[in-house]
């Protein structure tokens, strides 16, 4: 009794040749599980999967091989490098805005007039000049504005006296002066 | 054996190895697919075993000692990965043979990639009562077109070993099938 199955892929007969076929009568790989085994892939399976596969070694192998870019052995000295840089700049910058505010820079206290002209040269170097302007300011009024005022005030004082009262001290002179010219 | 140490050569260089990798699959890719289909049952999941074994045979080609041929190499790797899947996806009721056999059963015709009628269906169920020695050695001769010595290889059992339970495997088949078509 024969019997075939509906593809008509292999024949199986009790007294008939073997069901599992010699090496030199099987198909391609394909074929041998398909016929015996049912089983079956996806049009275009293995090209497909070979792309997909290929595309992520490529990625695997990208990751391995660079860090942002560069081979590790470039990439590494060259990103410590950066860091080093970016410290030493961020240290100058910091540097320079506490050379700019010197809050917690001691104000010195200096006298100008026994100072020699060096020393105050170099000494005004350390002072801010917000620090000296306001020292400068002061300097003004109290020894320039004020002098000047008490100066004009001791003017006037003379003149009122010279024309208001009696001017002793000029007629002392001049009884001095006839004394002297005339007497003697 | 001259194009394979050649072979081996250009996938261990690092600026040739996609290309080698590239030449590696037209040869290998398929046969590696069908080895792993067997062992696992579905496409879909001989698709996931396949993604892994390659890539696996990839990262590893650089410390490939040649102790045996690159093919073999890689059916070891397939064979190891495929039986790792099916342990991660064992389940406690599968450890009854029936039981195995049902959910063998069951997973391939769920598979959509089947199309096998009654006959077929009936060699998947007569192999899959074979014992694991049988039922791999018996694959891997007659659908894979593996030599003893290969699969020996990949099996880490004896060539003269292998052969009477090749033999021996294709009686049960034989008898079998050929029972059932009678009946």
């Amino acid at each position: 009794m024969k019997q075939e199955n509906k593809h008509k892929r292999h024949q199986i007969e009790p007294n008939g040749p073997q069901f599992l076929r010699q090496d030199s009568q099987k198909g391609s790989l394909a074929q041998v599980h398909k016929d015996y085994l049912g089983m079956d892939v996806p049009d275009n399976y293995f090209s497909q999967s070979k792309q997909d596969i290929l595309k992520h070694v490529s990625m695997v192998n990208q990751n391995k091989q660079t860090v942002f870019g560069l081979k590790p052995i470039y990439a590494y000295p060259l990103a410590a490098s950066v860091i080093l840089l970016l410290g030493i700049f961020i240290w100058m910058i910091q540097l320079n805005t506490d050379m700019a505010n010197p809050k917690t820079i001691a104000v010195v206290d200096v006298d100008f007039a026994t100072m020699n002209d060096a020393d105050g040269l170099i000494t005004s170097l350390l002072i801010d000049d917000s620090e000296i302007n306001t020292y400068v300011d002061a300097f003004m009024v109290e020894n320039v504005v004020v002098d000047v005022s008490l100066t004009n005030q001791q003017l006037e004082y003379l003149i009122i006296n010279s024309l208001l009262i009696e001017d002793s001290e000029a007629e002392t002179y001049l009884k001095q002066g006839i004394l002297e010219n005339f007497v003697l | 054996m001259y194009r394979e140490s050649d072979l081996i050569a250009r996938l261990k260089h690092p600026k040739k190895k996609e290309k080698a990798f590239s030449e590696l699959l037209d040869t290998y890719h398929e046969r590696l697919y069908w080895h792993i289909r067997k062992l696992v049952i579905t496409h879909d999941n001989a698709n996931d075993v396949l993604q892994n074994t390659l890539i696996r045979i990839y990262k590893g080609i650089q410390n490939f000692n040649q102790q045996s041929s690159l093919h073999t190499w890689m059916y070891r790797i397939a064979y190891n990965e495929s039986i790792r899947f099916l342990n991660k996806n064992k389940t406690d009721f599968t450890n009854a043979l029936d039981d195995i056999n049902s959910k063998y059963l069951e997973d391939l015709v769920q598979d959509q990639y089947f199309d096998g009628d009654h006959i077929q269906l009936k060699l998947h169920e007569i192999i899959n009562g074979l014992t694991d020695k049988q039922k791999r050695v018996f694959q891997m001769k007659y659908f894979d077109d593996l030599s003893f010595k290969e699969i020996s290889e990949v099996l880490e059992i004896s060539e003269n070993t292998l052969k009477s339970t090749y033999y021996s495997a294709v009686k049960i088949i034989e008898e079998k099938i050929t029972v059932e078509s009678t009946n």
